[in-house]
C-alpha cells in the first residue's frame, strides 16, 4: 500500500520553500493549499469592503456572502439553522463566549464538569468563573485508554451541573471522546454540553444534532483556511440563554443613552467589523475539506496514523501517549526515553521536521500522564509515509547523539 | 555533528556536575520556564561567604542541564559575591550574545552556540537565574 498523498500538490509551500520541509504539525496549524490563498487574495483585491453596514454593492454582496457562508457552516456540523452559527476568532473566542455569557452562570451555586484532558483554552475559563463563587468546578479523570470516564463523569454529575465542556478529540492523545454519550448524560440533568471541537473538525464528520451538543466550537486554521476564523454553533435553547459579551458596533437593535437592546439573531455576538476575509478563506476550506474527504481522506490519514504507530513502536525507545487499545486520529504524542522533547524536537528541526514539543497547552492531562512534556506529531492532507520516514531519520540522529554507544 | 548541541555540551548532558546530589545546603529554590516546561530546584550551601556545595534536579532539556552543569562546576568553592557577579553577566552575556568564553573563560564555552537559537537562550539561563534568586538573601 503507497502511502502518497493525492492533495500534497494543492498546497504551495511544498514547492515554494529552499529547505525540503516535513510538515507534522497540523493540529497546531494546517497549512494552507492554493484554493484557499487565492480566495484571499481575489477578495482583498475585488470584494474587500465592510459587511453588514452599506448600501452599496460591494457591502451588500459581502454581507449576503458571509450570510451564505454561515449557512455553509451549518450544513458542515448538520445544525439546524444559518441562526445557530456565530462567527469569531476561532475556539478559544467561542468558549469565553459561553463562559462568560451564559445567564446560568451567573447563579450562586451548581457545577461545572470538565475533563481532565481539556486544552487549556477549555479549562482556564471555567477554573475562573468558579474561583470566588459558589460554583464548584469537577474535574473528570480519564480511563485507561484515554477517553473521558464516562462511569466517574456520571458520578460527578446532578441536577445543578449547569454545564459540561469536553473535547471531542484530544489535542495531545488523538483520542475521541463519546460525546454522544455524554450528551445524553448531559439532557438527562438539564446540563449544557460544550464541545471543544477544534481537533475533531478536521478529522471527521460533525453532527451536532446526533451529538446532542449545546454547543460546539472550533477554529479555521486547523481546517486548512488560514488564520482569523473561528465557529461556535450554539442550539436554539443554548442561545436564549446566551447574553452578548463583547459589544459595540453591528450588534445592536437600538441604543439610547438610558437604554440598549440587541440584535433579535446570532448577530448580537458578533460585535465589530467581521474579519471578512478569514470567513471567506474558511468557506473555501471548508469546502476543500469536503471534496478531500469524498475522495478518501479520513482512510488515508486513518491508515497513515496507523503506519506511524508502527514505525514508531519498531523503532524502539519510544513511549507513546494515546491510552491503552485507543485507536489515535492522526495526532501522537511520545518522548523519546531520556531525551527532553525539546532536544527532540530541536534535533527534528535540523532535520526540517516540525513538530511540537512541550505540553501542548494541556497541562492537567500531562500531570495525568506523569510527564513534564511530549513530542507531538500530527499529520494533515499534505503527510504521506516519507514524511514518517524522514522522522525515524531524524529519530535515529537523536539516539545517535544522546545516546551514543 | 548539530549546530547546537556541541559536543562540550553533550559532554556536561551526559554527565552533569551536581545532579540530583543530595547535600546540605542552606537555600533552595526552584524555577521553570513556562514557555518551555523546563524545571529546575538548586540548592547551595554557604559558609563564611563562599560556596561550599552546589547541586540542582529537575526534568529540563538538554540546555538547561548541561547549563546548570557548568554552574556547578563553576560556581563551587567560589566566594558567593564572586559567584553573583558572575550569574549576572552569564545571563545577560547569554542575552547579548556576547562571546561567554571572552566573558568569563573557556569553560563556558560550550553554551556560545545557544545565543544562535533565541528560544532556547532562556533554557541556558534558568539555572543561573534560579541560582540568583536562590542566593538572594544570603549573608556575602
Amino acid at each position: 500500500m503507497a502511502l502518497i498523498s493525492r492533495w500534497k500538490a494543492d498546497f504551495p509551500v511544498f514547492l515554494q520553500s529552499e529547505q525540503p520541509l516535513f510538515y507534522l504539525d497540523s493540529a497546531a496549524s494546517s497549512l494552507v493549499p492554493k484554493v484557499v490563498a487565492d480566495a484571499s487574495y481575489q477578495y482583498l483585491i475585488n470584494e474587500h469592503a465592510n459587511s453588514h453596514r452599506g448600501f452599496y454593492p460591494l457591502s451588500a454582496k459581502l454581507t449576503q456572502r458571509i450570510e451564505d457562508i454561515r449557512a455553509q457552516v451549518a450544513n458542515f456540523i448538520n445544525a439546524p439553522s444559518a441562526d445557530n452559527i456565530i462567527f469569531n476568532s476561532g475556539t478559544t473566542a467561542g468558549i469565553h463566549l459561553v463562559a462568560k455569557g451564559l445567564s446560568r452562570l451567573k447563579s450562586a451555586n451548581g457545577n461545572i464538569v470538565v475533563s481532565a484532558a481539556e486544552h487549556h483554552a477549555n479549562f482556564l475559563p471555567w477554573q475562573q468563573i468558579t474561583e470566588n463563587s459558589g460554583i464548584e468546578l469537577r474535574i473528570a479523570p480519564l480511563a485507561a485508554n484515554g477517553q473521558v470516564d464516562l462511569t466517574e463523569l456520571e458520578a460527578l454529575m446532578d441536577d445543578n451541573t449547569l454545564i459540561v465542556a469536553v473535547t471531542h478529540l484530544s489535542n495531545v492523545l488523538g483520542v475521541e471522546n463519546p460525546v454522544a454519550s455524554i450528551g445524553k448524560l448531559t439532557q438527562q440533568h438539564g446540563a449544557f454540553l460544550l464541545v471543544d471541537g477544534a481537533q475533531y473538525a478536521a478529522h471527521g464528520k460533525v453532527d451536532v444534532k446526533s451529538l446532542g451538543c449545546d454547543f460546539y466550537v472550533f477554529s479555521g486554521h486547523k481546517l486548512y483556511s488560514g488564520h482569523g476564523s473561528g465557529v461556535l454553533y450554539a442550539s436554539d435553547a443554548a442561545i436564549a440563554e446566551l447574553l452578548p459579551v463583547v459589544l459595540g458596533g453591528g450588534m445592536v437593535n437600538s441604543v439610547s443613552v438610558s437604554d440598549s437592546t440587541w440584535a433579535n439573531s446570532v448577530r448580537k455576538f458578533e460585535a465589530g467589523t467581521l474579519n471578512a476575509q478569514a470567513i471567506i478563506a474558511l468557506s473555501k476550506g471548508l469546502s476543500y475539506l469536503r471534496q478531500a474527504e469524498a475522495e478518501g481522506a479520513h482512510t488515508y490519514l486513518a491508515e497513515l496514523t496507523q503506519f506511524t504507530l508502527d514505525k514508531l513502536s519498531a523503532f524502539g525507545g519510544i513511549n507513546i501517549y494515546s491510552g491503552q487499545q485507543s485507536k489515535p486520529q492522526s495526532i501522537i504524542s511520545f518522548n523519546f526515553e531520556g531525551v527532553h522533547s525539546h532536544d527532540v524536537a530541536m534535533i527534528l528541526a535540523e532535520h526540517h521536521i516540525a513538530v511540537r514539543a512541550g505540553h501542548h497547552c494541556a497541562q492537567p492531562l500531562h500531570h495525568w500522564l506523569g510527564v513534564g512534556s511530549t513530542v507531538r506529531i500530527s499529520l494533515g492532507l499534505y503527510n504521506q509515509a516519507e514524511d514518517i520516514e524522514q522522522l525515524l531519520v531524524g529519530l535515529e540522529a537523536c539516539r545517535q547523539l544522546f545516546m551514543p554507544r | 555533528m548539530s549546530a547546537l548541541y556541541q559536543q562540550a555540551l553533550l559532554a556536561h548532558h551526559q554527565s552533569p556536575v551536581g545532579f540530583n546530589l543530595d547535600i546540605k545546603f542552606d537555600s533552595e529554590k526552584s524555577g521553570h520556564n513556562p514557555a518551555c516546561g523546563d524545571e529546575i530546584t538548586v540548592k547551595v550551601a554557604v559558609s563564611d561567604g563562599v560556596i561550599t556545595d552546589i547541586a540542582f534536579d529537575g526534568d529540563s532539556c538538554a540546555i538547561c542541564r548541561a547549563s546548570a552543569s557548568i554552574m556547578c562546576e563553576q560556581l563551587n568553592v567560589t566566594a558567593l559575591t564572586q559567584a553573583k557577579n558572575i550569574a549576572d553577566k552569564l545571563v545577560t552575556g547569554l542575552e547579548s550574545k556576547e562571546d561567554l568564553s571572552e566573558l568569563l573563560g573557556e569553560s563556558y564555552a560550550a553554551l556560545n552556540a545557544v545565543a544562535s537559537f533565541p528560544i532556547r537562550v532562556q533554557c541556558a539561563q534558568l539555572p543561573w537565574q534560579t541560582f540568583q534568586q536562590c542566593v538572594e538573601g544570603l549573608a556575602p
